[in-house]
């Protein structure tokens, strides 16, 4: 919800951007300003470098935006001026009726939407619906059919290619070319094995990680050739664990049969990350009631916008969350409202009249979690680590988190936050909720003694 | 299949050694991998129908999974990092900012409208609040970018306790950390000469008396050049307490050192310095009525050459280059000497004097030596008389200071007086926006009024009112938006404006506007 500037500027991808559409949200670089008279959507044209102004949209609901500059950030700049400008001077904006490239857009959106709505009403529909339910369920069929017999000459190739690179030694594997991994990892993408392909590039990148690669790239091997084991003979394995197998090799979960959790579920923190133009944003959230983890995954490609807005870090989503299938349930999406809402935050609530959610004070307690998710799940990447009574220190250039134990959590080298965490701490025991990979913590949010809870976002760039 | 449980976390003495055993199996599975199954021989038990191979990598999966599983976090290394604090922040007696303040220091770390700046600390300061915690870092590093914010005190308010604790964190910060007693005497007592100055400037604002007495006890050991930097350093709060160190400097070797302290002695009303330097002037300045229609003169009897006891209080014999011997010793004589005094001692007032001065041969010197003297002891009275007599001009000469200088000795009232008797053509002055330059906000409203007007006569994008209005946008009460915002001419007889420079007008204007908005707003959030 924008209530003033600092909402806006939150948005950010990174302060680069945040600067520049600062500097935008002058009227005087607007033109063809206009608003519904609703306030469901606003739009301008914005003069650049180029000879055509950007036409920028946006559409305040759920603060998607549109914007035809070439920027691959988003929201881009010019859509962060155009709010700004919206927030502080409204009535810049006539109410008119939207251009046809805006009505285009919106339009566009309307019909995602019912059509999303329609999937998810579909099994209580009757009549002449079943002749099209059955014949998509006979193509979805053909599909999986097509599918298994790719993915079982791809896994055979891949263990073949394991074994290959463990027969030679893996003294060579610094040596070799990016393209080495990069062919591997593309033929399992055409194997419709997404996730082993990721795997494979990962395991290509753990060579640059300095002297303990070694340990870093067998453990990489393992997780790779545990996964074609597995995926090899699924049938034989736990029900529950075939669909951590499914998801560690990138197929689409089973939807509509997992558990249901309705809850006050309180925002964390959210890290978005981008991996070859796919950007995918996690945002962690605490059950108030059950106190259980969850995590909300949300994709979109290159430029466009999340089609899914999730409340702020501090503030709280009262829904029901389906938990996906599998050993460590976390995954979840929110069921959407009776009213056919989609779920978003509370719009009044100060991140500080939600209470935080209690956190572990011993760091051995916490990492626990994680030993246990991974003895599970041997897949698991990150799981939620809720801390409590944490100091944040400086060790040369490397900073911990250490408890009352005296044991200490390294934080992520890519954590770009470091001073305004030790700010927030001063020097006290703090609270800290952040992801943890089993070697290095990336913080997303803290509170200090004094209560504000503060997310971290605002300080980092979205890693590459 | 999927991994053995995790039970490495399990502290009892068996299940130690089941986990020491996975962690030395698991650094043999790594060599092994490092050299290939084709090199060395493996020592895993193959599975009956798999390869060697196979069986590494089955022992990788699930040790690595083990050994993933049971890592422990290890202990911390002792606190305290290279010039740390270890001890935490105290509770802080400040409030944090309201949140809308907040967002629009956010606003402008982010970039926009950065020179509003030192405003938004001011207001902070003025509401008794701090900048909020995790907003501290940026503006630490802010303040260090724009060093006249720097140091002055509504800055290190506005940061609270828990500012100045983050600042003793970060040798880039330190600037902005509590004063600490002990940590400047150890570095005044073992820390570089220029880590020394600052040091005793700290222990100076601290305790005048105490930082005194501590140069004073280390005076025999420094060299020249050390003394007169650091005797300068007891301009700030000069006192009557000072008088016998400099009285002492003024006899030192070093040329650089006497000429700190005298000029440091001419400051200080009361003390036997400033009664020489009267002494000494007594009889050079006298009034008379004389001529045959018996007007008021000023009659100018120039000193001789400068005696031992001139000399020693850093009155020089030698004249520099443009200037007559008698006509420096005059000025030096004068200048010394606290303006107040030829008031009371001639009866007449500074603007009468002033005007008497013009008459004669002797008005340069007279009138620099007196701004000298009028700016040394804050003479307001002598300070608007002789910026409005017109006869100082801004050259550099070895005794006369600037006019903005002299500006700035004003109280704001009578500063805003001048300039605006300035603008207004009153008083005539060649560097109408030097003057401006020197006028710091926060003008009053008519003030900033009358600078509008200025401006807006001045309209026409050629560039000449732009920096004045850049200006006005920082200076002037944000209530002046609106007025702001209209009014500007189109065109200026006799010319005519080409559509772009009214294009750039309205565009700088625009600009400026939003500057006024956006101090507006600060203003507003931070009113109670």
């Amino acid at each position: 919800m924008i209530q003033s500037a600092a909402d806006v500027l939150a948005l950010a991808p990174d302060p680069a951007a945040a600067k520049a559409g600062a500097a935008l949200a002058a009227p005087r670089r607007w033109s063809a300003l206009g608003g519904d008279g609703e306030g469901r959507a606003a739009w301008g044209e914005c003069q650049g470098s180029g000879a055509q102004p950007y036409r920028t949209a946006v559409a305040l609901a759920d603060l998607a935006t549109h914007c035809s500059c070439p920027s691959r950030k988003f929201p881009c700049k010019h859509a962060l001026g155009l709010l700004l400008l919206l927030t502080a001077e409204p009535e810049l904006f006539a109410v008119a009726d939207p251009p046809a490239w805006v009505a285009e857009w919106l339009a566009g959106r309307t019909a995602r939407a019912e059509r999303r709505e329609r999937a998810a009403a579909a099994p209580d529909d009757a009549g002449e619906e079943d002749a099209a339910a059955a014949d998509r369920s006979r193509r979805a069929a053909a599909r999986a059919d097509r599918r298994a017999t790719r993915a079982t000459a791809g896994l055979a190739e891949l263990a073949r290619w394991l074994e290959d690179l463990v027969r030679g030694g893996i003294a060579s594997a610094p040596s070799r070319p990016a393209a080495f991994w990069e062919t591997t990892a593309a033929r399992l993408v055409d194997a419709q094995l997404p996730g082993a392909a990721r795997l494979v590039r990962q395991l290509g990148l753990t060579v640059t990680t300095g002297a303990a690669w070694p340990e870093r790239f067998v453990a990489a091997l393992g997780r790779l050739h545990l996964l074609v084991r597995a995926a090899a003979r699924l049938e034989a394995v736990p029900a529950d664990a075939q669909h951590d197998v499914r998801a560690a090799l990138g197929w689409p979960p089973a939807t509509g049969q997992g558990e249901r959790v309705a809850d006050a579920w309180i925002v964390v923190g959210q890290v978005t990350e981008v991996e070859d133009r796919l950007r995918a944003r996690r945002t962690w959230l605490v059950g108030r009631e059950t106190g259980r983890h969850a995590l909300l995954l949300h994709f979109a490609h290159g430029e466009t916008p999340f089609a899914e807005a999730v409340p702020a870090v501090g503030h709280v989503l009262a829904a029901e969350l389906e938990f996906f299938s599998g050993t460590v349930p976390l995954r979840a999406t929110a069921c959407a409202h009776a009213t056919g809402a989609p779920p978003v935050g509370a719009p009044n609530a100060s991140p500080n009249d939600t209470p935080r959610p209690p956190g572990r004070a011993r760091l051995a307690d916490a990492t626990a979690g994680w030993a246990a998710a991974l003895a599970r799940n041997p897949w698991t990447e990150r799981v939620l680590l809720v801390l409590d009574a944490v100091v944040p220190e400086q060790h040369g250039d490397r900073w911990l988190l250490r408890d009352a134990a005296g044991d200490a959590l390294p934080l992520a080298p890519r954590f770009r936050a470091e001073w305004p965490l030790a700010a927030v701490a001063g020097g006290r025991p703090a609270w800290v909720a952040g992801e943890w990979d089993g070697e290095a913590l990336f913080p997303m949010a803290a509170a200090g003694t004094d209560g504000e809870l503060v997310s971290l976002a605002q300080f980092w760039e979205p890693a590459r | 299949m999927s991994g053995r449980d995790a039970r490495a976390t399990d502290t009892t003495a068996a299940n130690t050694a089941e986990a020491g055993g996975a962690v030395a199996a698991w650094g043999a599975v790594v060599q092994e991998a490092l050299l290939g199954t084709a090199r060395g021989g493996t020592t895993s038990t193959v599975t009956p129908g798999g390869s060697p191979e196979r069986g590494l990598l089955d022992r990788a999966a699930v040790l690595a999974t083990v050994v993933g599983a049971g890592r422990l976090p290890p202990a911390a290394p002792p606190p305290g990092g290279p010039g740390a604090d270890p001890a935490p922040a105290a509770a802080d007696d400040l409030p944090v900012c309201p949140s809308a303040a907040a967002g629009l220091l956010a606003t402008i770390l982010a970039g926009a409208h950065r020179e509003v700046f030192p405003e938004w600390l001011d207001h902070a300061r003025a509401a008794g609040c701090r900048v909020p915690s995790a907003l501290l870092p940026a503006v630490l590093d802010l303040l260090r970018a724009t060093p006249s914010a720097n140091g002055t005190p509504p800055a290190l308010d506005a940061l609270g306790g828990r500012g100045r604790w983050l600042a003793a964190q970060r040798p880039e910060w330190t600037f902005a950390r509590t004063p600490n007693a002990e940590s400047d005497r150890a570095r005044w007592d073992a820390g570089a000469p220029a880590e020394r100055e600052e040091a005793l400037g700290r222990l100076r604002r601290a305790d005048a008396g105490g930082a005194r007495d501590l140069l004073a006890a280390a005076w025999p050991r420094e060299g020249a050049a050390a003394r007169a930097r650091l005797l300068a350093v007891l301009a700030d709060g000069l006192g009557p307490d000072d008088e016998p160190l400099l009285e002492r400097a003024l006899d030192d070797r070093s040329r650089q050192v006497r000429d700190v302290a005298a000029d440091l002695l001419a400051t200080l009303p009361g003390s036997a310095f400033v009664a020489r330097a009267i002494e000494r002037a007594r009889g050079v300045l006298r009034t008379e009525r004389g001529g045959l229609l018996r007007r008021a003169r000023l009659e100018v009897t120039p000193p001789g050459p400068p005696d031992t006891a001139a000399a020693r209080d850093g009155v020089q014999a030698a004249a520099p280059v443009g200037i007559g011997e008698r006509a420096w010793w005059l000025a030096q004589v004068i200048a010394l000497v606290p303006p107040a005094v030829w008031t009371e001692a001639l009866g007449a007032t500074s603007q009468h004097l002033v005007e008497l001065a013009a008459l004669g041969e002797w008005e340069g010197p007279l009138v620099d030596a007196w701004a000298r003297a009028a700016l040394r002891h804050h003479d307001a009275a002598w300070i608007d008389a002789l910026l409005r007599a017109g006869a100082l001009v801004d050259r550099h000469r070895r005794l006369a200071p600037t006019r903005a200088e002299l500006l700035a000795a004003l109280p704001a009232a009578d500063r805003e007086q001048f300039v605006a008797d300035a603008l207004a053509g009153r008083v005539h002055v060649d560097d109408v926006e030097g003057l401006l330059a020197a006028t710091p906000g926060p003008w009053g409203e008519a003030f900033a009024r009358a600078v509008l007007a200025w401006v807006r006569r001045r309209a026409g994008g050629d560039g000449r009112g732009a920096g004045v209005l850049r200006q006005f946008a920082l200076a002037a009460p944000p209530v002046l938006a609106e007025e702001v915002a209209g009014g500007w001419p189109e065109e200026v007889e006799p010319r005519t404006f080409s559509p772009e420079s009214l294009a750039r007008q309205a565009f700088v204007v625009e600009q400026r506007v939003a500057v006024l908005k956006f101090r507006g707003d600060l203003a507003a959030t931070f009113a109670p």
